[in-house]
């Protein structure tokens, strides 16, 4: 997937999700998503994202996630290959880069399943095209 | 009709270097004696699936405790607890399946342990071999595995152990740990038993988990697997103690049995038991014959 197909995707489907609404619930703050340097911001106002998707500097946004295009491709296939299971592994093991913040590790559940939806849609596309 | 499962549990006073607990344990199964270790930051229910298995039952005393701190074992009574950081070490970690062998009478057990407990059936083997008749280190090494030492204990407590940060992401947090071979429902039981741990220990565990526990090749090289036989089987998934590294200490320790596990990762007890035991009832039928 690309940066606009994942920001789409969240936009529309993502934030439908019921699991992934309740764990983003009481975020306030931006996030960001990035495939080699193209971004997506995402802005929540307590729990609800809001439609500012202005870009700014990482030191703004309390949770990044900064991939390579492989890392997102590996990630994101139905089952990936050992240690690109996870958003964590990909980083440790593989070089994909998240931010070291409080906000990153308390929303964590967030971004597993956020990884997860994505991984559903990347596969459906997959199977689709 | 009540459908009970086979599994007993019951509460032991066990005193373990100077300090008194109370352990709580489970068991099931009748014949060699099999004691289970359970994970940094977990319990003993990671073993209900191998608890509930009648063919390793019908053949093994299966009991699984929790270590104090952790699932139903308090804190000690006796102690001011609070009153230091709790961080679990080598020594202790020894001692205490020792003590718990000692005061349930078990003659010579196998000793099976995942994680920290997989690490542990390696020291066991080395520095207690006239104590059990084998041991099988799921999920063992040397060390854990270089990029997770390297962070430090201060970059684990600000993941594992920060005011900040609910105790649900120590439990999402596992997810690194789980082959996506998994079934969701198995998935979600891992975190949840991670989501449930006392404040600090994980975090404490894993001060033995990466620091504590590091065997040199002079050690490897003299476990001496003809007292106690040491088997070790590694998830493929497994980024904090991959296949690779469970084999550079197989090859070292002479007569040590190692096999990589398919589609398994950190938990694969709990991750997929089918799966697991295909590989380790060959182990408990190996003992079996030995014994």
């Amino acid at each position: 997937m690309n940066i606009e197909q994942i920001s789409s995707y969240i936009r529309t489907q993502g934030v439908e999700d019921p699991e992934f609404a309740y764990t983003m619930r009481y975020y306030t703050g931006a996030m960001k998503l990035a495939v080699d340097d193209q971004e997506a911001v995402f802005v929540f106002d307590d729990g609800v994202l809001t439609d500012d998707a202005a870009p700014r500097p990482d030191v703004e946004c309390p949770i990044v996630i900064r991939g390579t295009e492989e890392h997102w491709a590996e990630m994101l296939d139905e089952y990936p290959r050992p240690f690109f299971q996870c958003l964590q592994t990909t980083a440790i093991k593989h070089g994909m880069n998240l931010s070291n913040t409080d906000s990153f590790y308390a929303y964590l559940p967030a971004l597993n399943r956020l990884t997860a939806l994505l991984r559903k849609q990347s596969v459906a596309q997959k199977k689709g095209a | 009709m009540a459908q009970h499962e086979p599994i007993v549990g019951r509460y032991l006073n066990l005193e373990v270097e100077g300090i008194e607990y109370r352990v709580y344990y489970e068991e099931a199964g009748s014949g060699i004696p099999l004691i289970l270790g359970h994970t940094a930051g977990s319990d003993g229910r990671q073993y209900r699936h191998l608890l509930n298995d009648p063919e390793v039952t019908s053949r093994f005393r299966c009991i699984v405790y929790d270590l104090p701190f952790h699932g139903k074992s308090l804190p000690p009574y006796n102690e001011e607890w609070w009153t230091k950081k709790y961080e679990i070490g080598k020594s202790f970690m020894m001692a205490f399946p020792n003590a718990f062998a000692q005061a349930l009478g078990l003659d010579r057990p196998v000793y099976m342990g995942s994680s920290m407990g997989g690490h542990l059936a390696i020291d066991l083997a080395s520095n207690h071999p006239d104590l059990y008749r084998a041991t099988i280190a799921v999920e063992g090494a040397m060390q854990s595995a270089v990029e997770y030492v390297d962070v430090g204990m201060a970059g684990i407590r600000r993941e594992f152990d920060n005011p900040n940060v609910a105790r649900t992401s120590t439990g999402a947090a596992m997810l690194l740990n789980i082959s996506p071979y998994t079934p969701e429902q198995n998935v979600r039981e891992i975190q949840w038993e991670y989501s449930q741990g006392g404040p600090g220990v994980f975090a404490g565990d894993l001060f033995y988990y990466y620091y504590d526990h590091n065997v040199s090749e002079e050690e490897a090289r003299a476990i001496d697997t003809s007292k106690c036989m040491l088997y070790l089987v590694t998830g493929e998934y497994d980024p904090n103690t991959s296949p690779a590294e469970t084999q550079a200490i197989a090859d070292l320790i002479p007569g040590s049995k190692f096999f990589p596990m398919e589609k398994l990762g950190h938990f694969p007890v709990t991750e997929n038991y089918p799966l697991f035991r295909e590989y380790l009832l060959p182990i408990l039928e190996e003992i079996e014959t030995l014994s």
